[in-house]
């Protein structure tokens, strides 16, 4: 397979209760139950402060429901499964919030058969003009923030 | 034992032809050795220091994964053992409870704690475990342990229900008759007189349902509690030591439940040698 150039970061970010106030940052949550799914990267990174105690889930979306209960300060999910759950889905809206942007960096791109070069070249020119115009940013800003 | 079948027998229509059909009887005192049998090479001995020469060997001959699995499982013993512990004495005085509500006169006891048995009794634990955390979760606002706790005594005291009900009527009811011509009443009859022997009778079924909580127990890393099986998934979902992982998991709870089941063997040979000394 070849790639794409990436046209969006599905970094980790932090969801936490709109009613939690100052926090901006992971490393703020120390001390704190912070859930995330068992094997991804959000639990990795949650692993990595010792201070917070890590709770895996099977599935983010009970990790997501213990959120809003209040059994966890936060929860450490990539940026496009928690825009569905905090700006998408009605019964999370109005509870939950995403702070700051994606901390790590795990870009998103268009994966091609590799070697062909021709439609590779086709989607990147069309990528390259979507970032440029603006268009990228303002469906990021739509759909992701 | 035919006093801890009820709940393979419970339910469904048994066949019950006058013909001597051929059954077979499987009863939950399965699991606990025989006492008598002594031989070195018995199943539980090569069983549980087979058991353990595997989880000595393998770090030994394999240091790469399982050095770091050892270190990093047994964190989970302590929330496996507080849950088992914690559900099985809250599961003992639910199903007393229920067991006594199930031969009680007074109707409506007798159908709150009939209906207890029979719809938790019809609902698997897994399912009580996500209901009691999730769907009741808003109201009750219990923390993963406790709510793992609450959902396993429940479960288990419908099953111990049974046994304690099961137990008591397994008594003569001479026993009771004369307790009553004594003139004793029927609450310190049942409680003098019957429930001591009651014990005797239920302690291997009793024993084994608190073995088998302890395998159950390891339903509740659904709940992101970190108990034993949790641990080990935890490790092996980043290093991807899947087999290496429920390798250690397996031996320890079956090191676990091996020592309990025959603790439990010891403990019915014990009571049944005191209870013959009275006679």
């Amino acid at each position: 397979m070849d790639f794409s150039i990436p046209y969006v970061n599905a970094g980790q970010v932090l969801i936490i209760r709109k009613s939690t106030g100052g926090v901006t940052e992971l490393s703020q949550l120390a001390g704190k139950d912070v859930g995330a799914q068992i094997g991804t990267t959000g639990a990795i990174e949650v692993a990595k402060h010792p201070d917070i105690r890590l709770k895996t889930y099977d599935e983010i979306g009970l990790a997501v429901d213990d959120l809003v209960i209040g059994r966890l300060e936060g929860v450490v999910v990539d940026s496009p499964t928690a825009a569905s759950y905090v700006l998408q889905n009605p019964t999370y809206k109005a509870k939950l919030k995403i702070v700051g942007a994606p901390f790590t960096s795990e870009y998103y791109g268009v994966a091609v058969k590799k070697g062909d070069t021709k439609d590779l070249d086709l989607i990147n020119k069309g990528l390259e003009a979507v970032i440029k115009d603006g268009t990228r940013d303002a469906l990021i800003k739509k759909w992701l923030q | 034992m035919s006093l801890s079948d009820s709940r393979t027998n419970g339910k469904g229509p048994a066949p019950r032809e006058a013909s001597a059909a051929p059954t077979i009887t499987i009863t939950d005192s399965a699991l606990i050795p025989s006492v008598g049998e002594k031989s070195l090479l018995s199943a539980w001995n090569i069983s549980f220091f087979g058991a353990i020469a595997i989880l000595i060997l393998l770090p030994v001959l394999r240091p790469k994964p399982f050095v770091a699995i050892l270190a990093f499982v047994p964190d989970g013993l302590v929330a496996t053992f507080s849950v088992t512990i914690e559900s099985i004495f809250f599961a003992l005085i639910l199903g007393l409870l229920a067991g006594l509500g199930r031969i009680a006169r007074t109707k409506v006891i007798n159908r709150i704690a009939t209906i207890y048995v029979e719809v938790i009794r019809g609902i698997p634990l897994l399912v009580q475990l996500f209901y009691i955390y999730y769907a009741l979760g808003p109201l009750l606002h219990l923390r993963g342990t406790a709510s793992a706790v609450a959902a396993m005594s429940i479960c288990y005291g419908a099953y111990l229900g049974e046994i304690f009900r099961a137990g008591i009527q397994a008594i003569p009811k001479g026993q009771m008759e004369a307790a009553l011509a004594l003139g004793m009443s029927r609450t310190t009859a049942l409680r003098r007189i019957v429930l001591p022997q009651t014990v005797k009778v239920i302690l291997p079924p009793i024993g084994n349902e608190a073995i088998a909580l302890l395998k159950d127990s390891s339903l509740v890393s659904i709940l992101a509690v970190s108990d034993l099986l949790r641990r080990g998934r935890e490790y092996a979902s980043t290093t991807f030591y899947y087999l290496e992982s429920f390798t250690i998991v397996a031996l320890i709870y079956l090191i676990m439940t091996l020592f309990f089941s025959r603790l439990v063997g010891i403990m019915e040979a014990h009571l049944r040698y005191h209870g013959r000394k009275h006679h």
